[in-house]
């Protein structure tokens, strides 16, 4: 990028100096103190003009507003364009006195109409070129978000229609039926909502906490069924914070995690604690701290996509509540595996 | 036949239990809910069947089925693990899908009753009918000890040689020779263990050793102290 950058500088201020002096040599012929003049004009106008586009990358002109950036850029090359012209008269004048025709204003003001015009081209280039490429890339990225939205869509869908998780279920209800009735009734109310929350997942999309939770309780209920006493599970949700809304199917990802990757591959099973409650109370933004312990190791990453669930949920949250949400997964040192979500609140 | 009843959920297992029912002659001897305590079980009530779980926390079915000297006959069952399904599809393993189909179920068993063992002489040593677990990355094996025909030492591993199979099995040749019945299997050499009721015929090689011919058409060349000890016990 950095090269094509220069060699645009040099051939554009290089050809627009041979140009002036072809022009030059026609009226007055061949000089060499002329060729030196317009080799001294090409190469500060390359080092005046790079000046200008460090001054305009500096300030970020081009990310303002374009009634805001435009004024400042083409006031900024009118005044390399002045400098330009002058270092024009002061050097003809060192080397070729009033035989130059600077002393007259005509010959000034042609000269920095003519620099005026090149120099201003020049930042017209620039921004158009910097602008189009980040046109490009904003359209690249829109791209991008939306496909990851999409697989995000589809792979929350695929992570509740887990077949592993729906067959196990399907048999601890098969088993239910005639053990516990009642219950067998109740799992599949709680496999019908489950499978109406993750269809009615749409990808980008903020749902109270507490519909959320309704759902991992519903996730839960068939966990508990099938794991039993394995799976101990405490809640901690403040009212202010089930009000809260948060992206949909993130803490459904964090307790599904939780249980799979952690309390079921517990011979003895273990404790799952899901707490909710805002942080930095009377701040001007609090936000939503969402935790998920589960007791356990932290395993590192497997191959058959451990952390895709868990990716997912971050970009969702990144999409959605800013890059000020976070989500981190880690292991405490007394055998507990903690993921803490940071949601911003969002205005 | 005596049953083991392997799962970590207490639902899967008693649904399975109540399924066996149906089975009168299938006597289901005890439950385990992990690798540890199936161990154990195994060991004290030398079932006929083990219905095993793959997915057990702690310790996966196979990895059970590792730890084990001999295994008994091993009917699998899994909800949904791509993994195993595969393995089980390329090794021809009898398999339940849960939940479980009662027609499968019966179907599953048919080929697990035991047919009398058999007490033929040949050559004077009793078909056994201990069988072992093998595997070999994906696929994995239950084989009859008496099916193999040849082991052979590759350093850390071992290639087992049995109907028209040689998967190369992690193991010394040591820790086999320690595993197999000694009255069936012979060290022929350094590198090799033959079955000895797979042997079809000997020769006499140029340097006064013993070649054997094996089933299959195999010929193990034996070492110049074990084919005394080969005469010795062939009588020859």
């Amino acid at each position: 990028m950095s090269r094509i950058y220069w060699i645009c500088q040099i051939a554009g201020w290089g050809a627009y100096a041979a140009a002036l002096f072809g022009i030059s040599t026609a009226y007055s012929g061949w000089h060499i103190e002329l060729a030196a003049a317009y080799a001294l004009f090409a190469v500060y106008s390359i080092g005046l003009t790079h000046l200008l586009r460090r001054a305009i990358r500096r300030r970020d002109w081009l990310a303002l507003p374009a009634l805001q950036g435009l004024p400042r850029v083409f006031l900024a090359a009118l005044a390399v364009a002045l400098i330009q012209t002058s270092l024009i008269v002061t050097v003809a004048l060192l080397f070729a006195g009033p035989q130059s025709g600077f002393t007259e204003v005509r010959q000034v003001a042609a000269t920095a109409s003519g620099v005026t015009v090149a120099t201003c081209g020049w930042a017209a280039a620039y921004v158009a070129i910097v602008w189009n490429r980040r046109y490009r890339e904003t359209r690249l990225r829109e791209m991008e978000l939306q496909l990851t939205l999409g697989q995000a869509e589809l792979r929350a869908l695929r992570a509740q229609v887990n077949p592993h998780f729906l067959f196990n279920s399907l048999n601890t209800i098969r088993g239910m039926i005639t053990e516990n009735p009642a219950r067998a009734q109740e799992m599949v109310t709680s496999l019908a909502g489950l499978f109406r929350h993750a269809l009615e997942f749409r990808g980008a999309q903020m749902v109270p906490l507490k519909d959320e939770m309704e759902a991992v309780s519903q996730y839960l209920a068939l966990e508990t069924a099938r794991l039993e006493e394995r799976l101990r599970i405490e809640t901690e949700i403040s009212d202010e914070a089930a009000r809260r809304s948060v992206p949909a199917m993130v803490l459904q990802t964090l307790v599904e995690n939780a249980v799979r990757h952690g309390i079921a591959e517990l011979p003895q099973g273990g404790l799952l604690t899901i707490r909710a409650a805002l942080t930095g109370v009377g701040m001007t933004s609090e936000a939503l701290l969402l935790e998920v312990e589960n007791t356990g190791r932290l395993k590192p990453v497997s191959p058959n996509g451990t952390h895709t669930g868990l990716a997912n949920a971050r970009e969702r949250m990144r999409l959605l509540c800013g890059e000020n949400a976070s989500l981190v997964l880690s292991e405490t040192g007394s055998g507990v595996v903690a993921a803490r979500a940071v949601i911003p609140k969002v205005t | 036949m005596k049953a083991l009843i392997i799962d970590d959920e207490r639902m899967a297992r008693q649904e399975l239990r109540r399924l066996l029912t149906a089975h009168a002659d299938v006597e289901i001897a005890g439950e385990a809910s992990n690798g540890e305590e199936a161990l154990e079980l195994i060991q004290r009530l030398a079932p006929d069947v083990l219905f095993l779980d793959i997915q057990m926390p702690g310790m996966s079915g196979f990895d059970l089925l590792d730890r084990l000297r001999e295994v008994p006959d091993v009917i699998f069952t899994t909800a949904y693990d791509q993994h195993a399904l595969q393995a089980f599809e390329v090794s021809a393993l009898d398999y339940l899908l849960k939940p479980v189909a009662p027609a499968r179920l019966a179907a599953a068993l048919q080929k697990v009753r035991p047919q009398r063992p058999l007490m033929t002489p040949s050559n004077g040593l009793m078909q056994s009918m201990e069988q072992i677990f093998l595997r070999d990355g994906e696929r994995c094996w239950i084989v009859k000890t008496r099916e193999i025909d040849l082991l052979e030492s590759e350093g850390n591993y071992t290639r087992v040689f049995f109907r028209k199979e040689s998967p190369l099995i992690a193991g010394s040749l040591a820790a086999f020779e320690a595993r197999l019945p000694a009255a069936i299997f012979f060290r022929a050499n350094r590198r090799q263990i033959l079955n000895l009721n797979g042997v079809e015929g000997t020769q006499l090689a140029p340097a006064g050793n013993l070649v054997v011919m094996l089933r299959g058409g195999r010929e193990v060349e034996l070492s110049r102290r074990q084919s005394t000890v080969l005469r010795e016990v062939l009588s020859i």
